[in-house]
């Protein structure tokens, strides 16, 4: 298959190719370039013109998950897995596909300074719970620092749980990597020597010693500059690198420790004051950080958010003057790169998966429009047929509208609706951006 | 209500006096209890004849006799009617296997269970054992037999690991005799419900699968660490924990595991938990089966299945059909044909009444099922065979063969057809019926011969036997503006007949009240006594016989007693007789009449009216 005379945004050293082509054979990017040659058996796609530009990548997402996001009840809940609750039947799923998202983070809540552990998906539409998720991805945990891990906005019936304080939310997550340790030990000790009790298996602290063998990453929610240190030094303490900061509001501050420690951030491009924490927020943050030498990417945390991350881009473009194309990579190589799947998608090169997405015209552009959304070589939104889609919808709906009117059968009251109890479960971390303030829910 | 105490009263004698004996209602089961008072040896040897015998799903006996011999069936087919029998004509009738219920649940209390040495969470509970709670709820099983069911399997609700379910028969028996398999399935569910408060874990659906995946690592270790701390004295003991013990049970038993499946991919959850365990389950499914099908059949785990199609969404109005979801119509549009779908996709399915708001609902939900797409021998299996198999009771359940359970449904038609009536539903071997008996049918025109030289009158009864309404005129045709009056409050109790009516024009002036004894009832020679006291007071007697057989209302509009059910008081084989039948089959009747009065004294014995 040939995409030819197009854009194409690359994300990669190529950069932005004009009347270009890009081959896909069998899912995968096979070449890219000026004079790519097609197979004779090729299906050829005529750009004539448009953008084409790697699939857009949602390092921050709650949607298709019908768990329920947050498993806030314990401090420390590592155990539970989003991947065990991924509904591939949220229609989210198609709204952001038309948005030119191919891939999205989805995590666990921030309710709780060791959350859950986070699962990457592509969005094929279509497919089943498990065909969703993207094989390979390192696996991820979410962690989670200030106002809400320490109760500070939960209401007067939650001040009891530990910890209540900053404070207490560095010693418990270095009580749990201490815990982990002395876990591994024991079981590594009863299977050289098969003496004492056999140990018991236990999936929280399993979690947290994979995340110091460095097989689970940490994506860690986090707003203010203090506890951004505070977290990276315990870290240092027990040589773990962090696999993003989330929010990080603040990162702007400490972008130089950031950068030393390998942290990368992916962060609002100008969403904020939600909370007090988050008052000393600024929209150049992004490219500060960026200047500094972090992998920056923009995300959502929200699902009408996430149907426009190209624009979110466009404003590392505005506010700090980030070149074009290396503010498209804020929200598609840059968060590949921070969930450790760069190696597959995130950019217009050969070698990887053919995620791609057609605009109407340039990405970062208000007024361009996602035409088509390609995963795997394969079209899972198309604009044209969306439209038919729609038709073929109000087709159905009337002819059964129509069979009811005509059946006679008593009709359930006005307003009643089936309820699927997985549909009551929230979309959105209904603690991250206050309980005062809509924005995720 | 005196009627309801009064049953309530029976039923304790009848447990009283009968629960210890061999020949039980449920006379399959040998009992312990001393006898108190006199035993009672009343022979359970029944023989139903002449009926078409639906033996197993797709065998049937167009005209066979089934025996019965303390509460199990003998014998099946072209068989001898044994000499000791009591013999049930059931010419026109058809006996089909008696329905098993895959799924009914009750809410248990679990805070006895939580006393012992329990799980840390109050979510896991397996080794709680529904019998221990109590099995008995007479009115849900008075409306489980109104649709043929004769056993279901009892689970107890709410929790995550909810404890063990038992089948029990849906006799009324208490748990010694009515148990047929406890400990049949550890239920589960890998979700909690939406608003449990931020306090408690878990708190959300992922916490629930964690917690449920957490503990059947913890059994596993139970069973390692006590065998670890038995074999060295010097090593520390694991804690004690009836949950974790009762889990690694099940599991090494490979017991069977039911899990809820509020949706389609609830179902492939369940499938995607039990290879990670290797666990022997089976899904409760949720009806929207249909919508993943392909991937669902892949599971190869038996689904139980509610019939609990919705209503229509409401279209009535261009506004409201604003706010229906496409997918609610589709569903409503689809719904029926899930069970069908399923069978053809090659999914191992059982029925339940789980979902419907009213059990009583459950055969007309199959029989929708079944005019779409459902195979009426595949439903049938999935009421009878399948469940009897997925529950480990095949052995006493889902089929009319030699030595199972005398559990069986009589209809005056094929059971899944969309207008017959479930007569009887039998449940080892004691009978109950559905349909309440007619005690006395005088429906029709009855000519009313007063004493000395008053004109006679025409009485016409109509509607239900047992609420009638009619008209009374003169016998004697006369002017074209004859007057008639309507009756009031006429009824038939203990087997006596009363009305009253405006006697004007007719005989006499005021009301006029009737009442009458039935002296014959034989067809054409039926005859009333009583005595007529008009308004003024005189008293005069009365005869009364039929006016003529073929002004007889017709059977048309004759809707009584659809769920009612009752125990049988004299004795009529059949159950609902319409007023035809009833006469015609009085000479069969009359056939066993000796068996009748035994069982009439029998029945006057335990009322405690000797």
């Amino acid at each position: 298959m040939l995409f030819r005379n197009g854009t194409i945004w690359t994300s990669g050293d190529k950069g932005i190719l004009e009347n270009a082509s890009v081959l896909v054979v069998e899912g995968r990017i096979q070449a890219v370039g000026a004079d790519v040659a097609a197979p004779a058996d090729a299906v050829v796609i005529d750009l004539a013109g448009r953008h084409l530009t790697p699939g857009i990548i949602d390092c921050h997402s709650h949607m298709a998950t019908d768990g329920g996001v947050n498993e806030g009840t314990q401090a420390i809940t590592a155990e539970v897995r989003i991947g065990d609750f991924i509904d591939s039947d949220d229609v989210t799923i198609y709204r952001q596909l038309a948005g030119g998202v191919t891939a999205a983070n989805i995590l666990h809540g921030s309710a709780n300074p060791i959350g859950g552990q986070n699962q990457v998906i592509k969005l094929r539409w279509g497919c089943l719970p498990e065909e969703m998720k993207l094989a390979g991805a390192p696996q991820g945990i979410k962690f989670a620092l200030g106002e809400n891990v320490k109760q500070a906005n939960w209401g007067d019936e939650h001040t009891t749980r530990y910890p209540q304080t900053r404070m207490g939310v560095e010693q418990i997550m270095r009580d749990a990597f201490e815990a982990a340790r002395h876990y591994r030990q024991q079981q590594h000790t009863w299977q050289k020597t098969g003496r004492g009790l056999p140990p018991r298996r236990d999936l929280e602290l399993e979690a947290i010693a994979e995340i110091l063998e460095g097989t689970r990453w940490i994506h860690c929610h986090s707003y203010r500059q203090d506890e951004i240190l505070a977290l990276l030094r315990t870290l240092d303490e027990f040589d773990i690198t962090i696999g993003s900061f989330q929010h990080i509001l603040e990162g702007y501050k400490v972008a130089d420790v950031m950068a030393a420690h390998g942290a990368t951030g992916s962060a609002f491009a100008d969403w904020w004051a939600y909370k007090f924490e988050v008052y000393d927020a600024i929209p150049y943050a992004g490219a500060l950080m960026h200047n500094a030498g972090v992998v920056v990417s923009f995300n959502s945390d929200d699902r009408e958010l996430g149907r426009h991350l190209n624009q979110e881009a466009a404003k590392a473009v505005k506010y700090g003057g980030v070149a074009p194309h290396e503010a498209l990579k804020f929200v598609t190589l840059n968060p590949a790169k921070q969930l450790r799947i760069d190696d597959r998608v995130g950019s217009v090169e050969a070698g990887k998966d053919a995620d791609l997405v057609v605009w109407s015209g340039d990405p970062l552009a208000i007024t361009s429009r996602v035409e088509q959304t390609w995963i795997d070589g394969r079209r899972y939104f198309d604009l044209e047929e969306d439209r038919e889609l729609r038709r073929r919808d109000a087709e159905v709906r009337n002819t059964l509208v129509q069979k009811i009117l005509g059946s006679g059968e008593e009709m359930a009251a006005e307003g009643e609706a089936n309820v699927d109890e997985s549909d009551l479960w929230p979309r959105a971390d209904l603690f991250c951006h206050g309980h005062d303030h809509g924005h995720a829910q | 209500m005196p009627g309801c105490l009064r049953r309530m009263c029976l039923a304790l004698v009848v447990c009283a006096g009968w629960g210890g004996l061999a020949e039980a209602a449920n006379a399959e089961v040998v009992g312990t209890r001393p006898v108190e008072g006199l035993r009672e040896n009343t022979p359970e040897v029944h023989a139903l004849v002449g009926g078409r015998i639906v033996v197993s799903p797709g065998r049937v006996i167009e005209k066979g006799t089934l025996v019965i011999r303390g509460g199990r069936i003998a014998a099946v087919g072209e068989v001898e009617t044994p000499a000791d029998a009591r013999v049930w004509d059931l010419t026109g009738k058809t006996i089909t296997p008696g329905l098993i219920d895959a799924l009914t649940e009750v809410d248990v209390d679990a805070s006895s269970v939580r006393k012992g040495a329990a799980h840390w969470s109050d979510q896991v509970t397996p080794q709680l054992d529904v019998v221990d709670a109590g099995i008995r709820d007479s009115a849900a099983n008075k409306k489980l037999r109104s649709q043929g069911i004769a056993a279901r399997l009892l689970a107890p609700s709410g929790r995550i690991l909810k404890g063990g379910s038992a089948v029990v028969l849906t006799n009324d028996q208490d748990a010694n005799t009515a148990v047929v398999s406890r400990n049949v399935a550890q239920h589960l569910r890998l979700t909690v419900s939406p608003g449990r408060g931020r306090s408690s874990y878990p708190s959300s659906p992922m916490g629930a699968v964690a917690l449920a995946r957490q503990t059947l690592l913890d059994a596993d270790w139970y069973q390692l660490a006590w065998q670890a701390s038995a074999a060295d004295a010097s090593l520390p003991q694991p804690e004690r924990n009836d949950a974790l013990a009762a889990v690694a049970e099940h599991v090494a038993e490979q017991g069977l595991f039911i899990c809820d499946a509020s949706n389609e991919l609830f179902a492939l959850r369940a499938d995607r938990f039990a290879r990670e365990f290797s666990l022997n389950i089976a899904i409760r499914g949720s009806g929207h089966e249909y919508k993943r099908l392909e991937a669902i059949a892949a599971c190869n785990r038996a689904i139980i299945l509610p019939v609990d199609f919705p209503k229509p969404p409401n279209v009535a109005t261009t506004e409201a059909a604003l706010s229906v979801d496409l997918d609610d119509l589709l569903h409503w549009e689809m719904a029926p044909e899930n069970p069908g779908r399923l069978v053809k996709a090659g999914v191992t399915i059982a029925l339940s009444s789980h979902g419907l708001d009213d059990a009583g609902g459950f055969l007309a939900g199959v029989r929708r099922a079944v005019t779409r797409g459902l195979a009426a021998d595949a439903a049938l299996a999935a009421m009878t065979t399948t469940p009897a198999a997925v529950l480990g009771v095949a052995d006493k359940l889902g089929t009319l063969e030699t030595h199972k359970l005398a559990s069986f449904i009589v209809t005056d038609g094929d059971l899944l057809a969309a207008k017959t009536r479930v007569l009887e539903t039998w449940v080892a071997g004691e009978r109950f019926e559905v349909e309440p008996e007619v005690e006395l049918d005088l429906r029709g025109s009855w000519t009313v011969k007063p004493e000395g030289d008053r004109p006679s009158l025409v009485i016409t009864l109509e509607g239900k036997p047992t609420a009638l309404k009619g008209t009374v005129r003169p016998a004697e045709a006369g002017d074209e503006d004859e007057p008639t009056a309507k009756l009031v409050r006429a009824g038939v109790r203990n087997r006596q007949f009363s009305c009253a009516f405006a006697g004007k024009g007719l005989i006499g002036d005021g009301v006029v009240r009737l009442t009458a004894v039935v002296i014959a009832e034989e067809e054409e020679d039926a005859e009333l006594e009583g005595q007529l006291t008009l308004g003024d007071g005189q008293q005069l007697a009365f005869t009364a016989t039929r006016l003529d057989a073929d002004e007889q209302p017709a059977e048309a509009g004759d809707e009584e007693g659809k769920e009612g059910e009752g125990r049988r008081r004299h004795g009529k084989p059949g159950g609902h007789l319409s007023a035809r039948s009833c006469r015609s089959h009085r000479a069969a009747e009359a056939a066993s009449s000796s068996a009748l009065s035994q069982r009439h004294d029998l029945d006057v014995g335990r009322q405690g009216h000797p």
